[in-house]
C-alpha cells in the first residue's frame, strides 16, 4: 500500500475533519537494500536462502525467498544480533553443511525437500529437548542455531512487504474495534 | 537570539512551568487560561503534533531493520531497553539517549525518560484511574510513613474536570476502591474476556473484570474536536504519536489549549539547573537555565514557578536549589529525596483457551481488561500479612504468527499464516510502600555535560511487595483456571524499581514543614510560590496508574495559586 492510499484511508476515517499535512508522510521509505548486507560469504548466502526457503516455501502465496527474507536475515544478523549470537548463526550454518556432507555427501541446497525438512525437524527436536533440560536444571544457555534461525525467518517474512501483505492480512488503520468477529473460512491471520 | 543578555524585564513572566509532559502541559493550560503570561521550559527538543510523528504510518518493511533495534541503538539506549518494548526504530526516538544522560545506580533503577516536548505523555500507557478514598487514608490507617494532607473529596471535582477535557473511555462500576469518572463509551471486552469476567465474578463475589479505563476518545466532545482531536482508529501504534490526536497527550490537547490563549511562550532546549531563592522575600524569584545546545547559562523570572519536570528531575532541581535559607536544597524536613516508590509488576499468568475457534478480533485495541484491587478490600491477602494490594491489566486475543509452531515447510507456513487459539494473560500492578531509605540524591562530584550533578538512585522493593507478589501470581493462575484456560503459565520475575514507569514520591506533600516538602496545595514549605505537582508529590502509591492524579493535582494547585496571587498573598 502506498502512502497516498494511506492518506486517502486516513482522511476517510476522520471524516475529513482533519487536514493531515503531507509532511506526516515525508519520510522516504528505506526499502530493502541488499548492498547494505555485507555479513555472509557467497556460500553462506546460498545456504541461508535454502534454509529460509525450506522453512517458508512458496505455496499459493509467496515464500521466504520471493519476500526477500534471506537479505533481511543478513541485515538483521549483521546489525541487530550480538557477536555471540552472530557466531551461533555462522557456526550453525557451517555445522549444518558439514552434517549434510557427512550423511549425504551433498549440500543442503541439493537435498530433496523431504530430506531438508527431516534434517531441520531433527535439529529442532534436539534443541527443544536441550532447552527443556536446561530449564529444569535452571541453566541459562543461548538458543540453538535452528531456533534462532527459524525465529529470524518468521520475523523477516511477516514484516516484509510481500510476506506481510500477501501471506497475511495487513491493516495499518483498522478504524474500528470488534472483540468477537466471525472468522471467515480460510481467512489469513494478521501480520501487524 | 541570545537571551542571557536581555534585561531582567524581558525574561520575566507571570509564571514559569518546568516541563511540558503530562503535568506540565496541564499547568501551562490552566495558568494561561487564567490569563497569566507563562514561560514553559522544556529541556529537550520540540516535537510538533502530527508533523513530527514521522514514523506514525510506517509499515515494518520501511524501517531499516524491520522496526527491530540495532546493536548500535541498543548501546545508546542501554537503560531504556530494559523494558523490552521501549527501544525500536519507530518509537525509540521518544526515549532518551542513556549515554548522553547518565545517572548512577547504587541499586538497579530502570529509569525510562522522555526528554522532549510532551515528555512521556507521547508514550504513556494511557490507563487512567482515580485513586480512591481508601488510598488517601491508607497511610493514616496503617500508621506508616506520613498521612496525605488531602482526601479524596479534595481531588474528586478536579478528577472530573480533567477527565472531561482529556477524554477517558470506560465503564461505570460503582466500586468504592476505584471511583467512577466522566467516561466516554468503553472499549468492548473480547468474547474470551467476557468468559473470564463471567467466571471470575461468579466464583469470587466482589471481584470484577472491567474494560480498561483509557485516555482515548471514543465519542469526542465539541471541545475535543475544536482542538483537532478525533476518535480512536484502533491502530495501537500510539507510542509513535497519534496523527488523530485520539489519545491524550500534551501535544494533542493541553499545549494547543495553552497556545490558543496567546499567553504561552514555550522554550525547548532549556535545562533547568536550579531555582533562584530570595532569602529576604522568603520566596523564589526565578530559575537558572542552561541552554541544552549552546551551554549558555540564563535566568528567567516569575511570580510563581511550577515544577513539572517528572518525579526524579523535579526532586533533583529542588535538591540543587541551595541558598542560605536552604543549604541542602529546598526542604527543611529531611524528606526530600526519600520515599521513592514505583508499582511493581512482572508477575501474573497466561493460558490458552480451546473455545471460540470461529471468532476473531478486528482492529488493535490500545487497551484490555482491568481487574480492580480486591485484596485487603473485600478479601484479605493470603501471604505474609502484607498490607495494600494490586490490580491486574490483561487481555485475551487470538494468537498469531509469533506463537511457537513446530515443523518446517508448507504445513508450518499454513499454520503460521492462520489464526492460533485464543490466549489470555494478565499482569499485576502492585502498590509499593513509601520507605525512607529508598532515595534519589545528587552525586557530590560527578556532573553531566550541562554541569548538573548526576542523579544517584538507591532504592528497592521490600518484603511487603515480595509477599504480595505470591498472591499476585497465584490469584492470576486461579482466575485463568476458573475460566477453563489450559497450559497455564504463572510467572513472578525479579522486580526492579523504575520498570513500572510510575516512579513517584521523593518530595512528598504533608501537613507540616517538619515532615514533608510540599503543603496540601503542593507549595514548597518556605517557598510558597514554588509548586510541584508531578509524581514527586505523592505520599503513597495506590496500585492505580497515577497520571490522572498528577493532572488533577495540577489543575487544583493552579486554581489555588491564582487565587492566592489575586489576594496578593504571593
Amino acid at each position: 500500500m502506498d502512502r497516498r492510499e494511506l492518506v486517502k484511508i486516513m482522511s476517510v476515517m476522520v471524516g475529513g475533519t482533519i487536514a493531515l499535512p503531507e509532511s506526516v508522510f515525508a519520510r522516504i521509505a528505506e526499502p530493502l537494500d541488499i548492498t547494505k548486507a555485507k555479513f555472509f560469504t557467497g556460500k553462506q548466502r546460498k545456504l541461508v536462502a535454502a534454509i529460509a526457503d525450506c522453512i517458508i516455501p512458496k505455496t499459493d502465496t509467496p515464500g521466504a525467498v520471493e519476500a526477500g527474507v534471506p537479505a533481511w536475515i543478513e541485515i538483521l544478523v549483521q546489525d541487530c544480533l550480538t557477536p555471540d549470537d552472530q557466531k551461533i548463526i555462522t557456526g550453525g550454518l557451517a555445522s549444518l553443511e558439514a552434517d549434510v556432507k557427512q550423511k549425504f555427501n551433498s549440500t543442503f541446497a541439493k537435498l530433496t525437500v523431504a530430506q531438508q525438512i527431516a534434517l531441520l525437524t531433527e535439529m529442532e527436536k534436539a534443541a527443544k529437548e536441550t532447552e527443556a533440560k536446561n530449564r529444569a536444571a535452571k541453566i541459562q544457555a543461548p538458543r540453538a542455531f535452528i531456533r534462532q534461525f527459524k525465529e529470524l525467518t518468521k520475523f523477516c517474512f511477516v514484516n516484509s512487504e510481500i510476506g506481510g501483505t500477501q501471506a497475511f492480512e495487513f491493516i495499518i488503520t483498522p478504524g474500528r474495534w470488534d472483540g468477537a468477529m466471525d472468522l471467515k473460512p480460510g481467512q489469513k491471520a494478521y501480520s501487524f | 537570539m541570545n537571551l542571557n543578555i536581555r534585561g531582567i524585564e524581558e525574561n520575566t513572566y507571570d509564571a514559569i512551568v518546568v516541563g511540558s509532559g503530562i503535568s506540565g502541559g496541564w499547568a501551562a493550560k490552566e495558568l494561561t487560561e487564567k490569563g497569566l503570561k507563562v514561560l514553559v521550559l522544556e529541556r529537550g527538543r520540540d516535537v510538533k503534533h502530527i508533523v513530527d510523528y514521522t514514523t506514525a504510518n510506517l509499515p515494518p518493511w520501511e524501517s531499516p531493520h524491520l522496526n527491530r533495534a540495532s546493536q548500535t541503538q541498543l548501546a545508546q539506549q542501554h537503560v531504556q531497553k530494559r523494558t523490552g518494548y521501549t527501544v525500536n526504530e519507530t518509537h525509540g526516538q521518544f526515549f532518551v539517549n542513556d549515554v548522553e544522560n547518565p545517572f548512577i545506580e547504587k541499586k538497579r533503577f530502570d529509569w525510562m525518560r522522555g526528554y522532549h516536548k510532551g515528555g512521556r505523555s507521547i508514550t504513556w500507557g494511557k490507563q487512567t484511574y482515580r485513586l480512591s478514598p481508601m488510598d488517601f487514608e491508607a497511610n493514616s490507617k496503617d500508621g506508616i510513613s506520613n498521612p496525605w494532607p488531602i482526601r479524596y473529596d479534595d481531588l474528586a471535582p478536579w478528577y472530573s474536570y480533567v477527565e472531561k477535557f482529556i477524554g477517558v473511555s470506560g465503564s461505570k462500576e460503582g466500586l468504592e476502591q476505584l471511583p467512577d469518572g466522566e467516561f466516554q463509551p468503553p472499549m468492548d471486552l473480547t468474547i474470551a474476556e467476557k468468559d473470564l469476567k463471567a467466571a471470575v465474578e461468579t466464583k469470587w463475589k466482589g471481584r470484577k473484570v472491567i474494560p480498561g479505563r483509557v485516555a482515548h476518545l471514543t465519542n469526542p466532545t465539541d471541545e475535543q474536536k475544536a482542538l483537532g482531536r478525533s476518535s480512536c482508529n484502533y491502530r495501537n501504534l500510539c507510542m509513535r504519536g497519534c496523527p488523530f490526536g485520539a489519545y491524550f497527550s500534551s501535544q494533542a490537547a493541553t499545549l494547543p489549549a495553552a497556545e490558543r490563549t496567546g499567553n504561552m511562550t514555550l522554550r525547548p532546549h532549556s535545562v533547568v539547573h536550579s531555582i533562584i531563592y530570595d532569602d529576604a522575600k522568603g520566596k523564589a524569584t526565578g530559575v537558572r537555565v542552561i541552554d541544552e545546545l549552546t551551554m549558555q547559562p540564563m535566568e528567567f523570572f516569575a511570580k510563581v514557578i511550577f515544577l513539572n519536570a517528572s518525579t526524579v528531575p523535579s526532586t533533583g532541581i529542588l535538591l540543587n536549589s541551595k541558598s542560605s535559607r536552604f543549604p541542602n536544597g529546598m526542604d527543611e524536613s529531611g524528606a526530600l529525596g526519600h520515599y521513592l516508590m514505583d508499582h511493581h509488576l512482572g508477575v501474573g499468568a497466561s493460558g490458552i483457551l480451546d473455545t471460540h475457534a470461529d471468532k476473531i478480533t478486528y482492529g488493535r485495541r490500545p487497551n484490555g481488561f482491568y481487574i480492580p484491587r480486591y485484596r485487603n478490600v473485600i478479601e484479605k491477602g493470603t501471604t505474609g500479612n502484607y498490607i495494600r494490594g494490586f490490580g491486574y491489566q490483561g487481555g485475551a486475543s487470538r494468537q498469531g504468527w509469533s506463537r511457537e509452531i513446530d515443523g518446517f515447510g508448507a504445513d508450518f507456513k499454513k499454520q503460521m499464516t492462520s489464526f492460533g487459539p485464543w490466549t489470555v494473560s494478565m499482569g499485576g500492578f502492585g502498590e509499593c510502600l513509601p520507605y525512607y531509605e529508598n532515595t534519589i540524591s545528587l552525586s557530590p562530584d560527578k556532573k553531566d555535560k550541562w554541569g548538573l550533578p548526576l542523579i544517584v538512585a538507591d532504592a528497592e522493593f521490600k518484603q511487603n511487595e515480595r509477599n504480595m507478589r505470591i498472591d499476585m501470581m497465584n490469584d492470576a493462575a486461579e482466575m485463568l483456571d476458573a475460566m477453563g484456560a489450559k497450559n497455564i503459565n504463572a510467572h513472578n520475575n525479579e522486580p526492579w524499581i523504575g520498570l513500572g514507569i510510575h516512579e513517584m514520591g521523593t518530595a512528598r506533600m504533608g501537613d507540616s514543614s517538619k515532615n514533608s516538602v510540599l503543603n496540601k496545595w503542593n507549595q514548597v514549605w518556605g517557598a510558597p510560590n514554588v509548586v510541584c505537582t508531578d509524581g514527586a508529590a505523592m505520599v503513597s502509591a495506590g496500585c492505580q496508574n497515577p497520571s490522572l492524579t498528577y493532572m488533577a493535582m495540577t489543575a487544583r494547585a493552579v486554581n489555588h495559586i491564582v487565587e492566592e496571587l489575586k489576594k496578593g498573598n504571593l
